[in-house]
């Protein structure tokens, strides 16, 4: 692991204490630094003020990418519940059709606490179409058939 | 204004526009105070700071206050009715280059953003609940470099008995009223003592060293 020798922890306690002293400082004291050291204020304002800018805009920025992420994912899954037909009649009829087609779809969605399919809530159907969906194991647009 | 998820549920704490909006009312001394004290603070981290300059660090506390100002649990949350703006700015980047010699020296690891890890606390101080590290491990001669620089200080402050005394207690770690006490030092001799060594470091930095 790497590690700062004796000189570098030096120079750093040093350089936190320095830090420290202008924090600590009063105001007439940093504009006095700055004169000394024939710091142009402006320019330099400009220069950090823009630093600070810049960091806002690029965070901002990567929010927006995130929310436009999360925007696409909403709409996928909206999509994806579109696919499903309207009614839990027809949801529960569509999951029938297509376990007695492919009987051997029954093993991935009907679990020993699922033995009875009329006993299946709307949402158990709804939640099994969904996986089976997500597997590529339901016909496209099953709502228009 | 937001209520803060930290700690303190009656804390308020700013929001995106409020932090934006503060930008612009800082002063010129603002600025110049911002600048020394993040320059200071990445010198200091010497190879740990991984190339990274003043404006890293200063971005580092925007982006992490932004975060903070989204009134989730991650980032710092700047109480912009009790602390002043450059006040938070400069307890989250005392913050983050501690944080960033932490992660350093753990060894590389996956790099993240600084504020995803943060806890808000007061005044910008932070705490982490994971740490992480860059692979960057910065410059080899900086090693040398600090012990010039160490070495350069005695030497220019040789005649300034004050000032030498300073460098030495900071180097061992003693803080502002322990000098006071144990060096017979007032606190305004040993502040006009910073304010030179600081001069020295500055003019010091503009030679390239």
């Amino acid at each position: 692991m790497p590690k700062l020798d004796k000189h570098e922890e030096e120079l750093m306690r040093l350089m936190s204490g320095l830090a420290d002293s202008v924090e600590e400082a009063p105001a007439s004291e940093i504009l006095e630094d700055a004169e000394r050291a024939g710091v142009s204020l402006l320019d330099e304002a400009e220069e950090v003020r823009n630093v600070l800018r810049s960091a806002g805009r690029s965070h901002l920025q990567r929010k927006l990418r995130d929310s436009r992420a999360a925007y696409e994912t909403a709409l996928a899954e909206i999509q994806r519940e579109a696919d499903l037909p309207g009614s839990a009649e027809e949801r529960r009829q569509l999951l029938e059709g297509v376990l007695r087609d492919r009987p051997q779809y029954q093993e991935i969605v009907m679990t020993a606490q699922h033995r009875e399919f009329r006993a299946l809530s709307d949402d158990d159907v709804t939640s099994f179409l969904r996986q089976l969906k997500i597997l590529g194991l339901l016909p496209t647009s099953p709502a228009n058939k | 204004m937001k209520k803060s998820a930290g700690r303190n549920v009656q804390e308020t704490c700013a929001t995106t526009s409020e932090v934006m909006a503060a930008i612009e009312s800082l002063s010129a001394e603002d600025f110049h105070r911002l600048k020394r004290a993040a320059g200071f603070r990445i010198r200091g981290l010497g190879r740990a700071a991984q190339l990274r300059e003043y404006g890293d660090l200063l971005g580092e506390a925007l982006a992490s206050t932004l975060e903070g100002a989204e009134g989730g649990a991650k980032g710092r949350k700047w109480a912009n009715q009790r602390v002043p703006f450059v006040k938070h700015l400069l307890g989250a980047m005392r913050s983050i280059a501690s944080h960033w010699k932490d992660t350093w020296e753990r060894g590389p690891e996956c790099e993240m953003p600084d504020w995803l890890m943060a806890k808000d606390g007061d005044d910008g101080e932070t705490a982490y609940a994971t740490d992480q590290a860059a692979d960057v491990r910065g410059s080899p001669g900086e090693q040398y470099s600090a012990q010039e620089l160490l070495e350069e200080l005695d030497k220019h402050f040789a005649e300034d008995e004050d000032a030498r005394l300073v460098i030495l207690a900071k180097v061992e770690g003693l803080t502002v009223p322990e000098m006071v006490t144990s060096l017979q030092l007032s606190e305004k001799k040993v502040n006009a003592a910073y304010q030179r060594i600081r001069y020295f470091i500055e003019m010091k930095g503009r030679k390239g060293a």
